[in-house]
């Protein structure tokens, strides 16, 4: 079972390395620029050197880091055929990430489900997102790394003193979300503390206040900022017809395309409608992954953030593919893994090493029980 | 916690749905907007074994009528004709846009 589980995962990062490769010595051996060059090395090289020694050395998930890698990679190549300079900028912030997801895998290990780490996370999380009300010349995106510490913050609360608490941080930096005038992201963290209170705890005495409070709230700031909504303008079946199945090498007219931010309409782009659904569907195996990890966790802290963290990328990434077809009458909404922002991607790095960290907590206890299994005979 | 882990199994089942749904509802909408339809798609035909791929072109009707036995729908209209704001075409129920 170990030899194939080994291949398996052999074959899967050689796929992976593959693409990465293809991304970007296309592209320079048609521009013939030094920097896709640089790319075309660095990236694949960067990816191998993640996938096999520091997933060895900090005890990663392979298969959670190879598609965070994917990601990644599939980022920057988006970014290589039309702005390479953009996309040299990117892999550094890719690089970044990485430590910031090394980070977060060794962080959770060690970090325990106190009330000291509930306080901080939840202090610091909503200071992140009030200090744009406070003031107004804050400017960095801050949204994500605030939830990021929101949720550690309320998965511990809701493991340790209950779902009160826990649904009252949740509240609370949903009311901070709606003030800021991010409603989308106020829509997912709703849904993700909701499904979480249900998951945890999954009495009714508990879901359904929290459900009307919710409801209650987001129809309040509903009918407050109705003007503000407006469906994004759907893509035109010339644009379609000009992206294509394959897509191109220049980026087709009526595909907006934001200087900062999603970089999924550059990867519809370039690389057309089959890919770009791919790769979408590509989150499914993170987040199935993700779950099963939710699952096997002994400690009720590590079960309730991982699985958490599932909800979170899985209910962005949904938003985010229904906002660009306009089915959602939101704009501007970021995949996740897929942006240009750095705040934003170490944040979604962030809760990816959570996720290995806590695989990796998962295999060493089932280690231990095997080894004690073995010493009681 | 065995509780915890069977609502877990629900969630993962509703995001898989949701997954797919959405999934449906962009590649749907992406053939709708550009003009294929599935039916367009599943005209292709496949040749049958046993019969010739090319069918047979005397059995075929002639894709060019005969200029007296096919009714000219327009026989009546001309520009001279047609009184002033009459000048609908005749299958008025498909004129969706009522120009």
């Amino acid at each position: 079972m170990t030899k194939q589980k080994s291949s398996a995962r052999f074959r899967f990062s050689g796929v992976m390395l593959f693409l990465a490769l293809f991304f970007f010595l296309v592209p320079a051996l048609q521009a013939g620029d030094y920097r896709l060059y640089m790319l075309a090395a660095g990236v694949p090289c960067a990816m191998l050197l993640c996938c096999t020694i520091l997933a060895r050395a900090f005890s990663l998930d392979r298969l959670i880091l190879a598609l965070s890698l994917f990601f990644c990679s599939v980022g920057i190549a988006s970014l290589a055929m039309t702005a390479p300079d953009t996309a040299l900028v990117q892999a550094v912030s890719c690089g970044i990430g990485i430590i910031v997801l090394i980070v977060g895998a060794i962080l959770i290990r060690s970090l325990s489900g106190s009330l000291l780490t509930a306080i901080s996370a939840a202090f610091l999380g909503l200071l992140l997102l009030a200090a744009k009300l406070i003031a107004p010349t804050f400017t960095l995106p801050a949204t994500q790394p605030a939830l990021t510490l929101l949720l550690i913050a309320f998965a511990v609360l809701l493991s340790r003193e209950g779902p009160i608490s826990a649904a009252g941080l949740g509240i609370a930096a949903a009311v901070l979300l709606m003030l800021r005038g991010e409603t989308a992201d106020a829509l997912i963290w709703g849904l993700t503390i909701l499904l979480l209170l249900f998951a945890a705890d999954g009495r009714l005495l508990v879901v359904l206040p929290s459900l009307a409070a919710f409801a209650l709230l987001f129809y309040g700031m509903y009918s407050m900022q109705t003007q503000t909504l407006v469906y994004p303008e759907a893509l035109s079946a010339d644009t379609l017809k000009a992206v294509g199945v394959l897509g191109a090498d220049l980026l087709p007219e009526g595909l907006a395309v934001p200087e900062t931010g999603s970089l999924f309409s550059r990867l519809l782009g370039h690389y057309g409608l089959v890919f770009t659904g791919l790769t979408v569907l590509l989150y499914l195996p993170l987040i199935l992954r993700g779950t099963t990890v939710a699952s096997c966790a002994r400690m009720r802290f590590h079960a309730i953030l991982a699985m958490g963290i599932c909800l979170l990328l899985g209910l962005s990434t949904l938003a985010s593919v229904l906002s660009f077809f306009g089915f959602l009458p939101f704009t501007g909404l970021e995949m996740p893994l897929l942006t240009t922002s750095l705040p934003s991607l170490c944040a979604h790095l962030f809760l990816a090493g959570i996720l290995c960290g806590i695989s990796g907590r998962n295999d060493s206890d089932l280690a231990e029980d095997a080894h004690l299994a073995m010493l009681a005979k | 916690m065995k509780q915890m882990r069977s609502r877990f199994r629900l969630l993962t089942l509703l995001i898989v749905c949701a997954f797919l749904l959405t999934i449906v509802l962009c590649t749907g909408h992406v053939l709708k907007t550009t003009g294929i339809s599935l039916s367009s798609l599943s005209s292709i035909s496949l040749p049958v074994p046993g019969q010739s791929a090319s069918p047979d072109p005397s059995a075929l009707p002639d894709p060019s009528p005969a200029p007296e036995s096919t009714p000219d729908p327009w026989a009546g209209f001309s520009v001279e004709n047609t009184p002033p704001g009459t000048d609908n075409p005749p299958e008025e129920e498909y004129n969706v846009v009522g120009l």
